[in-house]
């Protein structure tokens, strides 16, 4: 639904300019940047009752060597929930040799993409991590590319648990990384 | 809990580097605080990495 409707030749005011930056469909919500470390990265507090559903986006500026995987899980209070609860299907592509099809099964994070020495990607949809009584569904691309070889992933997942979940925590499977993470919010109208 | 962690790490013959740390942004806040992963978070690190076979 628009928040307004403009005719032809009306001119648009700043408070007409300020509303539609307030309200645009991908609201932000938090953002969070870090030099070069192996340490996982939290957010806390970035999922609310404001959204159903929200965009993240990881941009990995610096990696270390080929590409290493990153890993997800959702923080409830202020710690992540490191049980069980997390399935990720996963294609992965090396640009080399056919597509590779995982299914991780239930297992204790999911995947999300990579970090690699010259560049990470990851934009990451995610349905209902705040709604009560409704398992995390996440849809993810991710990209890593390194100076000698990269891994490209579609990947789809869920939580099985139902928790209520009030952040994220994100962390590489081996080396260090440096990057951004965004998070926002889908406007609901 | 700090030395249980402390003896983890020491069982797994792990250096304590920040590996083994969280930095951790309040979105409400703006605060940005540090802590030692717990046991449980290092026990629950992954050991296989995902990638095709070359």
């Amino acid at each position: 639904m628009a928040v307004k409707t403009f005719t032809t030749g009306e001119v648009l005011t700043a408070s007409d300019t300020n509303t539609y930056l307030a309200n645009s469909g991908l609201v932000y919500v938090s953002s969070k940047t870090w030099t070069s470390t192996s340490s996982a990265q939290q957010i806390d507090s970035c999922f609310t009752s404001t959204y159903d559903n929200y965009r993240i986006v990881i941009s990995v500026t610096t990696g270390s060597g080929s590409p290493n995987n990153v890993y997800m899980r959702f923080v409830d209070g202020t710690t992540p929930d490191t049980g069980n609860v997390y399935g990720s299907n996963v294609t992965t592509s090396n640009g080399v040799t056919g597509l590779t099809n995982t299914w991780t099964g239930i297992v204790g994070q999911l995947y999300v993409g990579y970090a690699a020495d010259l560049t990470g990607f990851m934009t990451i949809d995610l349905a209902n991590p705040q709604v009560s009584g409704k398992v995390t569904a996440i849809n993810a691309f991710g990209s890593g590319f390194g100076n000698s070889t990269q891994l490209v992933s579609t990947i789809y997942g869920l939580t099985t648990s139902t928790t209520q979940y009030e952040g994220i925590y994100i962390y590489p499977g081996g080396g260090t990384w440096a990057g951004t993470c965004t998070v926002y919010g889908n406007r609901k109208a | 809990m700090g030395w249980n962690l402390h003896r983890l790490r020491k069982q797994k013959g792990v250096v304590m580097d920040d590996r083994y740390k969280v930095s951790v942004l309040n979105a409400l806040t703006g605060e940005v605080t540090e802590r030692d992963m717990t046991p449980e978070e290092i026990a629950a690190l992954p050991a296989e990495p995902l990638t095709p076979t070359e």
